[in-house]
């Protein structure tokens, strides 16, 4: 379990980024989060990486960056952040916030977004994908990141991931004859 | 008839590539899925709309005759006991990584239970524990930057239960296929287009192994 106050910190951080409206930073904290649950196993880390990847890409569409309701939006996501981080350590409960962010997060999407895959869960799938290139089962990464496997699969076969030499661990020689056997 | 125990990966990448039928055609084998891997292939798919219609087809497909659902009341106990040492293999400042679930470890357990040894599977990590587990070490550190320790109890005991057991990706099975002459009616650039296909499927296959396929069987 990653401690409370530490976890504040994290929120302090999503605060000013959204402030400053720094995507990349916003995108850099997501990585170093899911990096970091992967050998935590820590839920909290994973919905903070989902919420700071989320926000990053909501805030680089123009039509969105550009809407007042995304200006209320994050008024209100600062309220929340800041209800938290004030609540003295015995009264917090962290894990709740984030659900309900992930999930305000998905609404504003549905309703403002353009895609039928909401941000949240391209969030789940984006980073579920990156617990698997770090070396987690694809099993696990969708277990972690509440997605699926056909979801995450179906996203890992677009990308480099397998490409990795060193990793065919025998011939494919070897592997056709094995084959051949098994199935012949 | 032959056994072959199968993961949801490569059940997933023939079912993206519409390659299913293809299992069925094969009258000689028995594809055989414990029930997590049901699980991941159809009764969660089934209730998201992305997905539901492979669902649907991977449904009928475990109707067919082909296909054996595997239960067995040490099944649970096994896939519990795989996971447990393969989740307490690598560890990074006395914590222990978890690096698989449920649905990798049925398969694996189900082939113990039913003394088979061939394995399909198209994910990378299961592949690596099952062949090589210092590769698999290797990799992980090479992505995270972590230097991991190995438990020596716990890798002699997976290798005592996986090492017997061969993995089989389902570009072997298509390549298989190729090679009896399955796709001989069709344009010969079958093989080469079948085997991208299912690398962009999921399949965890590189570049450089297909290139070798393409010259071994062309």
């Amino acid at each position: 379990m990653i401690p409370e106050m530490e976890l504040d910190q994290y929120l302090t951080s999503i605060q000013n980024l959204v402030k400053r409206e720094d995507i990349v930073a916003l995108r850099e904290m997501s990585n170093k989060l899911i990096e970091r649950a992967a050998i935590t196993e820590d839920k909290n880390l994973v919905n903070l990486s989902l919420i700071c990847y989320a926000l990053s890409k909501l805030m680089k569409k123009p039509h969105i960056a550009e809407s007042k309701k995304w200006q209320t939006f994050k008024t209100e996501l600062n309220k929340d952040l800041e209800k938290e981080i004030e609540k003295p350590i015995e009264k917090t409960d962290i894990s709740q916030l984030l659900k309900e962010v992930l999930d305000d997060l998905a609404t504003f999407d549905k309703t403002m977004g353009n895609y039928m895959m909401d941000i949240v869960d391209n969030a789940r799938i984006k980073q579920g994908s990156r617990l698997y290139a770090l070396g987690l089962s694809m099993g696990q990464a969708a277990q972690m990141t509440g997605t699926s496997k056909p979801a995450i699969q179906s996203y890992i076969g677009s990308t480099k991931i397998h490409e990795r030499h060193f990793t065919s661990s025998k011939t494919v020689k070897d592997r056709y004859r094995n084959a051949k056997e098994a199935l012949e | 008839m032959k056994k072959l125990i199968c993961d949801s990966s490569s059940l997933i990448s023939l079912s993206e590539t519409c390659l299913l039928w293809a299992l069925r055609d094969m009258k000689n084998m028995k594809f055989v899925l414990p029930p997590a891997v049901k699980g991941e292939i159809v009764d969660y798919p089934l209730h998201v709309k992305r997905f539901e219609l492979k669902a649907i087809y991977m449904e009928d497909f475990l109707h067919s005759k082909q296909v054996e659902l595997f239960t067995h009341p040490r099944l649970e106990q096994e896939s519990r006991f795989i996971t447990d040492l393969a989740n307490s293999l690598f560890t990074f400042r006395n914590k222990h990584i978890k690096i698989i679930q449920a649905g990798e470890a049925g398969s694996m357990a189900a082939m113990k239970l039913m003394h088979e040894r061939n394995l399909l599977v198209d994910e990378r990590t299961t592949r690596l524990l099952i062949e090589d587990i210092d590769i698999l070490k290797k990799y992980i550190e090479s992505r995270t930057g972590l230097k991991l320790e190995i438990n020596s109890k716990e890798r002699e005991a997976l290798e005592e239960e996986l090492s017997k057991f061969r993995v089989i990706r389902s570009v072997e099975v298509f390549a298989y296929l190729y090679d009896k002459g399955e796709f001989s009616d069709l344009d010969p650039k079958i093989l080469e287009a079948g085997l991208w296909a299912l690398k962009f499927a999921g399949c965890s296959v590189t570049q450089e192994e297909i290139t070798d396929y393409l010259r071994m069987l062309k």
